[in-house]
């Protein structure tokens, strides 16, 4: 040994002195390892093997159909997979996936806060510790204060499954809603199609293939499902048109025919100007009209509803709806109950207004006419900010390509004051066109044989608690009397977040939070954090630590969704094939530590919880799902997808209704030009311009002040919503929350491309980076949505959620719509360049960006 | 042949060896138990007795344990977490696995997964370390050089010299081809990012030992888990 070797002994041997005393901690008493058995497969399980697993991407709407590649039992890559619907195309957020797989970041264990809240202090839990804190707690809560006290949120419906296993489990122990993905997403929506055209289908019916034009309306084509644009392609190499209606220039803007820059919120101007042109120049769908819609349907202004038998005459039915019969020259009737009219030549008036004993009653039709008519080209012009020749462009290719125009449109006109009545609007849009059932329209239920999604929640039984609340829902709901088209009860966030601060109507008692984040997610973010920091107990399964986890008292460890086994569903704006396609998504590999499936951890807590869950667990579930296809799950998962070939005129063959009868699954039977639904519940049975309560229109005097209308909410190909910010692959890409903003309003406010940004409301200030561009109005900016920093620490104002977030400026009062109870992404604003650069505390450099995942030092590895 | 010390100071070495990375071993892989507070309350008792070292990380333990009126378990639990699970104040922490500081993209279940599976796979022996899942955790690492360290010592016990220096080979194969790849690395971010003293303690005993042992054993023929077959 020489002389260094030996001075190193020395030391070595002193050092284990130390340990003399601790023979329990010796290797022997440790035991860390066990022998293999010589026969044992493990041995030689997989060792050198590469597998190639079929899943599918959920990583936002899109699902496209993947390849998990799969070595030595461990995701490698993840690859697009040819064949299917998306035809091997997938994005940053599929190539990611095994970085959120594998991330050291990852939620693995149960975790129980033991700081104060927001103060980042946890300690590992076992499952049975966690269930031995959450269960009585439940039991407590339902007990002293009722099932409506507990709030339960789902925040992303990609997957349905496992929001329909919430709701379930969480209706039937009284809940009544919380922060519903409903009102951030579309789902609002949809229930205002449910109510007027039996199904939603405007995100997702429609089919490129033999369209004559393909309306995009605030949708970002190439941020979500990039397989779309093929069949788009497609459609414009045969000569089909594409329209874009976008405040901004997006990608899809500048493939298209034609680009309408519309003004945020001003969207039903142009919807009631296509209307009012269809119907003045008599260019629309009167067939259809006539024997589809309930255009002739006549009104009676007493009750405000349609006219009825019952009004005409004392006995009469409530189930008859009176139209003027121009065969007849008399008032006749549409029997909603056994869908059949009361002549057998029925000819209903579309228009005008007739006498029926001594009043004169208009058609639901004529009453649209009327309200449209204000909407004239000049009229729309103003209002929207386009110009008259891009109005009646816009209008003119609409109308000539119909019928034969397939329509798909985003969210974000679900996020307004009017969202109800811009739904129906759409939907009233499409059917005068005739441009539903019919190849290359839309089609009115996509959809496939499975059924699982619509299912669970549907299937009795129901508990006793959930039969007593839906019986009296004012007496235990969030916001009485509102929002009751919105079939998910009180999914209104405004409304829980003025619960949690001010206990009215009650004071929410716990709260559990399943794929979400409120706080970045919903307007007002400081009133949601204040809320969330006050309620009795809560509980959040998350796949990372995030600022509403940071609140909890209980985090629970969500697998990663390739992790898992589900049926994919096609939903949210994605057209055919991929929306008659079921696909699987089955795991690449085991769970990381302990994470689990959440539809197990609901399953779980129901049993717990004595709640009869109909099914013993998903793959019973699924199996009954699948139950039309002819397979078993097992056989779903062999097969990969199930496909159901587009059928058209399915309103005509009985295939939209359960009763199997011609029609549209909705209380009348017939598209819905005028709504009862949405005359008690809404603005109004028609649909009808509102300006939007913060607009340089209906506050000019707030315009002065803050002059420009901000925009959020754009979606770009690195991050869903809050999702992937501590991703150092996504944050190389897009380092930075960006403002997009003309150039001529960067001048006007000194602001350069690249500067550090604040943008202010009366709520508060941001900060986010300049990108300028001719993109966008010179009255509007644009800012990325959902912004929080990762690399800050909790107590850090929960990891920067208030720095960057438009969220956190937006006032969540300002919108709300009556009927589906929608809430506010907008906002009047100022900017001017910040005097202090970034916030302070986020990574700015490729240096730190590169440290998300260790400590910041690549270069000395 | 020639090796870097004798069969005495082997035994001796050895001996050392399986009880440094055993406790430290055992130190990282899960929160700190009233079984491994009473040890370490034990260890710095007698290194206050001894004296000795007073920078190292023996005396940094003992200082930490003579503050602790009770078993500071929670403290070390919420250390735990936030610096090796991720959880915690920071978004940044010291991840016990060879992975995340031998990949380019720092994440669990890399190469050096695949390569600690085979090496365990090659000596017929499957990981059984309470709370710890995956192969290339540093405790599974740390436990393996004691478990060589354990081998050399029982053969030399029994008289099999070439048969410990077979295994001291496949040892320090071992040792620079996967320990010291990382390790003093994370225990270098275990000081850096754990609140408490205890943690950094452990860091400071599992970093110098394996300084030591690298230094020692330079020069010294080295073989691969593989190529030595099982111990």
């Amino acid at each position: 040994m020489n002389a260094v070797s030996r001075r190193s002994f020395v030391k070595a041997m002193a050092a284990s002195g130390a340990l003399a005393t601790a023979a329990a901690l010796g290797y022997e008493a440790w035991k860390p390892f066990t022998a293999l058995a010589a026969d044992d497969a493990g041995s030689a399980q997989t060792e050198g093997e590469t597998q190639v697993i079929r899943s599918a991407c959920r990583n936002c709407y899109g699902r496209c159909t993947i390849n998990g590649i799969v070595k030595n039992g461990r995701l490698v890559r993840v690859e697009g997979r040819p064949g299917t619907y998306s035809e091997g195309t997938i994005c940053s957020r599929a190539f990611a996936i095994p970085q959120l797989v594998n991330s050291p970041l990852r939620v693995r264990y149960p975790m129980k806060r033991v700081g104060e809240r927001g103060e980042g202090k946890w300690e590992r839990i076992t499952w049975d510790e966690a269930w031995d804190i959450i269960i009585p707690k439940f039991k407590e809560v339902i007990e002293q204060y009722g099932g409506h006290t507990i709030l339960a949120n789902n925040g992303t419906g990609r997957d349905q499954l496992n929001i329909s296993v919430l709701q379930k489990c969480f209706y039937d122990m009284g809940s009544v809603g919380g922060f519903g993905v409903g009102s951030i997403c579309k789902i609002a929506g949809d229930f205002v199609q449910k109510t007027t055209i039996g199904n939603p289908c405007q995100f997702t019916g429609w089919n490129p293939e033999d369209t004559n034009l393909i309306v995009m309306w605030a949708r970002g084509m190439f941020s979500w499902g990039y397989y779309d644009w093929i069949y788009i392609k497609k459609a414009l190499d045969r000569g089909a048109k594409l329209m874009v209606v976008d405040p901004r220039h997006t990608a899809a803007a500048a493939k298209s025919t034609m680009w309408v820059p519309i003004r945020p919120g001003s969207d039903m101007a142009l919807i009631l100007a296509i209307i009012n042109e269809m119907i003045s120049s008599g260019r629309f769908d009167k067939d259809f009209a006539t024997k589809w819609t309930n255009s002739s349907f006549l009104l009676n202004d007493e009750t405000g509803l349609l006219l009825r038998e019952s009004d005409l005459a004392d006995g009469g039915s409530k189930d008859k709806i009176a139209y003027w019969d121009e065969g007849t020259g008399s008032v006749q009737f549409w029997d909603t109950v056994d869908l059949a009219w009361s002549v057998d030549d029925p000819k209903p008036a579309l228009l005008g207004s007739y006498d029926v004993e001594g009043i004169e009653r208009r058609t639901s039709l004529q009453k649209l006419a009327d309200a449209a008519a204000e909407w004239t080209v000049e009229k729309t012009a103003e209002t929207t900010w386009l110009t008259t020749d891009q109005v009646k462009d816009a209008i003119e290719l609409y109308i000539e390509s119909s019928p034969g125009t397939c329509f798909t449109r985003g969210q974000k006109t679900d996020f307004s004051d009017n969202s109800s009545s811009v739904s129906h609007a759409f939907t009233i849009m499409m059917a005068l066109a005739g441009n539903y059932e019919i190849p290359g329209g839309n089609s009115v239920k996509p959809g496939t044989s499975t059924k699982g999604s619509a299912l669970f929640d549907a299937v009795p039984p129901k508990s006793a608690v959930r039969q007593e609340i839906e019986a009296n829902i004012d007496d235990y709901s969030m916001c009485p009397g509102k929002a009751q088209v919105y079939g998910i009860r009180d999914g209104v966030y405004s409304a829980a977040t003025h619960a949690l601060t001010t206990g009215k109507p009650f004071q929410p008692r716990i709260y559990w939070g399943m794929n979400c984040e409120p706080i970045i997610s919903c307007a007002d973010s400081l009133e949601v954090a204040e809320g969330l920091k006050n309620i009795d107990f809560s509980v959040n399964v998350n796949l990372l630590m995030s600022p509403s986890a940071e609140l909890a008292d209980i985090v629970l460890p969500a697998a990663h969704q390739n992790e898992i086994d589900r049926i994919e569903y096609p939903q949210s704006g994605h057209c055919w094939p991929a929306n008659h396609t079921a696909t699987i998504r089955q795991p690449f590999t085991e769970p990381q530590g302990e994470c689990r499936d959440e539809v197990d951890i609901l399953f779980d807590l129901a049993s717990r919880l004595d709640i009869d869950m109909t099914w013993k667990d998903k793959y019973d579930w699924f199996n009954f799902a699948l139950k039309a296809t002819g397979m078993t799950f097992e056989e779903f998962r062999e097969a990969g997808e199930f496909v159901d070939e587009i059928t058209y005129g399915k309103h005509e063959k009985g295939l939209l209704r359960k009763d199997m009868k011609p029609g549209f699954e909705t209380k009348t039977g017939k598209v819905n030009i005028f709504s009862e639904e949405l005359q008690r519940f809404g603005w109004g049975g028609i649909p009808g311009y509102r300006e939007q309560p913060q607009s340089p229109f209906s506050d000019p005097d707030l315009a002065q002040e803050y002059p420009y209308v901000m925009l959020t909410g754009g979606r770009n190909h690195q991050y869903f919503h809050s999702e992937y910010r501590e991703s150092a692959y996504m944050r190389s890409i897009r380092p930075f929350p960006v403002v997009e903003i003309n150039p001529e309003t960067a001048h006007e406010n000194g602001v350069e491309e690249g500067d550090w940004v604040c943008i202010e409301t009366t709520m508060g200030s941001i900060k986010q980076v300049a990108h300028l561009t001719e993109g966008i109005d010179a009255r509007v900016v644009h800012c990325d949505h959902d912004w929080w920093f990762p690399e800050k620490g909790a107590q850090d104002g929960l990891h920067g959620a208030f720095d960057s977030n438009p969220n956190a400026i937006i006032d969540n009062d300002k919108v709300f719509d009556p009927a589906v109870g929608t809430d506010n992404f907008s906002s009047m604003c100022r900017i001017h360049k910040s005097p202090d650069g970034p916030p302070e505390g986020i990574f700015t450099t490729p240096e730190e960006l590169s440290a998300f995942l260790s400590n910041g030092q690549e270069d000395q590895q | 042949m020639s090796h870097y010390c004798t069969a005495e100071e082997l035994e001796q070495l050895s001996a050392a060896r399986e009880s440094i990375y055993a406790f430290t071993g055992q130190a990282f892989s899960k929160e700190a138990d009233e079984r491994l507070w009473q040890a370490v309350e034990d260890i710095a008792a007698a290194h206050t007795e001894s004296n000795s070292d007073a920078s190292g990380g023996f005396a940094r333990l003992a200082r930490y344990a003579a503050r602790c009126e009770d078993a500071p378990l929670t403290e070390l639990a919420v250390d735990y977490a936030a610096t090796f699970l991720g959880i915690g104040p920071r978004h940044d922490g010291a991840f016990p696995y060879e992975s995340v500081y031998t990949s380019d993209e720092k994440l669990l279940k890399q190469e050096a997964f695949d390569e600690m599976n085979a090496v365990l796979r090659s000596k017929r022996i499957a990981l059984a370390i309470d709370m710890v899942s995956d192969e290339d955790h540093v405790s599974t690492e740390l436990a393996l050089l004691a478990r060589y360290a354990h081998d050399v010592h029982r053969l030399l016990g029994k008289g099999d010299t070439d048969g410990a220096w077979s295994v001291e080979s496949e040892r320090i194969g071992f040792l620079l081809g996967h320990a010291m790849r990382w390790i003093p690395d994370f225990c270098a971010d275990v000081k850096r990012c754990a609140k408490t003293d205890f943690y950094r303690a452990i860091a400071d005993i599992a970093s110098d030992f394996l300084m030591l042992d690298a230094s020692i054993v330079e020069g010294e023929p080295q073989a691969t888990p593989s190529k030595a077959g099982a111990a």
